[in-house]
């Protein structure tokens, strides 16, 4: 058999990670042992067939990305065909499309309106600004000593109120986050709500059944405060490969509620070493996390 | 000191391999991706769709074997719309197109592999999945198909260390030859 060691350099060898160098000797090493010909023949089937099932579930995640994310594509499109950006293929194109497709061509026509209405609007709103600004520098320019040491003294006063609201603020949210970062039950309590099940469409399978009783169980254990118990079974459930009578919705909706829980439980159980930090931060920048108000007001109390 | 600092904190987490991460990458970078195609090809938007995952698919298969790694010598996006240039070279045999910038091409060592010999192997270890035990398919799953850094695997496992991650991950890979 070959050792483990030998095996991590053929499979670094395989996926292009070796230098020449290491790549000849790697080589000689298989020439001195041809009775390791056959396992390696078969452990690249191995990694053939993984690699290709990881690159499935990739696309199969682009896929459910792309939905989510394409809903605005049809309105940034136009914007980029009014702004003049595109090729002069694709405004071709459009064209196409509008002459092709009466629905089409009455939504082109809504966000021309839209845009030239906005564009119309933003001139209007800039010039009424610059107006204004026109007039605050005017009256200055003339003001006499008096008059303008007293518009100094105000606008001091003023600035004081507002350093000093700004002040109290900072205590009173000082004091408020004290309270809470004093009890974690508090803020675990506040973070967490009980997940909606039940939407789920498709047919009833084991693997969705099994799911949905570890996820049923792994809530109960938050709820129960057997926070070990929690980080352990939605750990689990972030390894498992969700249930394929899931639709994009579905798995968007519990990929989301695991990943979070995951984070949560572990803070309830005081495991917030290692990558701990790394999870909750990805949960808090990622504007489309059904939980990124959460991760953020977590993040900021820890 | 690097000049893309923070893409290459960015290409670090998405290294660690988490979905979160490559999804909001996804959506971060789609908009300037679309605009460039659009922009300096005569592509449709549903070709340039496909052009962006292709590219991603590159991109991801790059960082999880490391073979983009810093220093970086431009940022994400330059190097992401790099890939989707030579792909759309590769897939329209466009030797013509006259590109507006000085954003480089990738070279890309071209697959030996057929398609149906992949799909093949990915049936047959599907297989063989389904047959091993719940904690070698775990570990096998996060790392092949999932393509997590062993210090996530570790992380995720609740493993002591990354050296034990590695092994057992081999240890797994061992167990699944063994039902060839």
């Amino acid at each position: 058999m070959i050792p483990p060691d030998l095996l991590a350099q053929f499979e670094a060898d395989y996926f292009g990670r070796l230098s020449v160098a290491e790549q000849q000797s790697l080589q000689e090493s298989l020439r001195a042992r041809p009775d390791w010909q056959e396992e390696l023949r078969q452990y690249h089937q191995l990694w053939r067939g993984l690699n290709k099932l990881g690159e499935d579930q990739l696309r199969q995640n682009l896929a459910n990305w792309e939905n989510m994310a394409s809903s605005t594509d049809e309105a940034e499109l136009l914007e980029w065909y009014f702004q003049n950006q595109l090729s002069a293929e694709n405004r071709q194109w459009i064209d196409e499309q509008r002459a092709a497709n009466p629905a089409f061509a009455k939504r082109f026509e809504a966000y021309q309106k839209i845009y030239h209405g906005l564009d119309q609007l933003g001139e209007t709103q800039f010039r009424t600004r610059m107006n204004e600004w026109e007039k605050e520098t005017a009256p200055q320019a003339s003001a006499t000593d008096q008059t303008t040491g007293r518009r100094v003294a105000l606008r001091s006063y003023r600035r004081v109120l507002a350093i000093a609201a700004s002040v109290l603020l900072l205590i009173v949210a000082g004091l408020l986050w004290r309270n809470q970062a004093n009890d974690p039950q508090a803020l675990l309590d506040d973070l967490y709500t009980y997940p909606v099940t039940g939407n789920t469409l498709g047919n009833d399978s084991i693997s969705q059944a099994e799911y949905l009783a570890i996820f049923d169980q792994a809530h109960q254990a938050f709820q129960q405060k057997n926070y070990e118990s929690a980080v352990e079974l939605f750990t689990t459930l972030s390894t498992k490969v969700p249930p394929d009578t899931f639709v994009a919705d579905d798995l968007s909706y519990y990929q989301d509620n695991v990943e979070w829980m995951v984070v949560l439980s572990r803070f309830g159980a005081g495991k917030t070493a290692g990558d701990f930090s790394q999870r909750l931060r990805s949960i808090a920048d990622n504007a489309t996390h059904r939980f990124q108000e959460q991760a953020q007001k977590l993040s900021d109390q820890f | 000191m690097s000049k893309y600092v923070k893409d290459e904190q960015l290409l670090q987490q998405l290294a660690y391999g988490l979905e979160a991460d490559w999804q909001r990458f996804y959506e971060q970078e789609r908009s300037a991706f679309r605009l460039y195609f659009l922009k300096h090809t005569s592509q449709d938007p549903e070709a340039i769709r496909r052009l962006y995952q292709d590219a991603l698919v590159v991109l991801h298969r790059k960082i999880s074997r490391e073979q983009l790694v810093a220093p970086l010598r431009s940022s994400l996006r330059t190097y992401l719309i790099g890939i989707g240039k030579m792909l759309h070279r590769k897939q329209w045999q466009q030797q013509t197109t006259l590109w507006e910038d000085d954003i480089p091409e990738i070279g890309e060592a071209p697959s030996v592999e057929a398609e149906h010999e992949r799909q093949a192997a990915a049936e047959l270890v599907r297989g063989l999945l389904d047959r091993l035990e719940e904690g070698c398919r775990e570990i096998l799953t996060l790392v092949y198909l999932r393509s997590y850094a062993m210090d996530a695997v570790k992380e995720t496992l609740g493993l002591p260390s990354v050296g034990a991650a590695r092994k057992r991950k081999f240890d797994c890979l061992q167990r699944i030859r063994q039902l060839l």
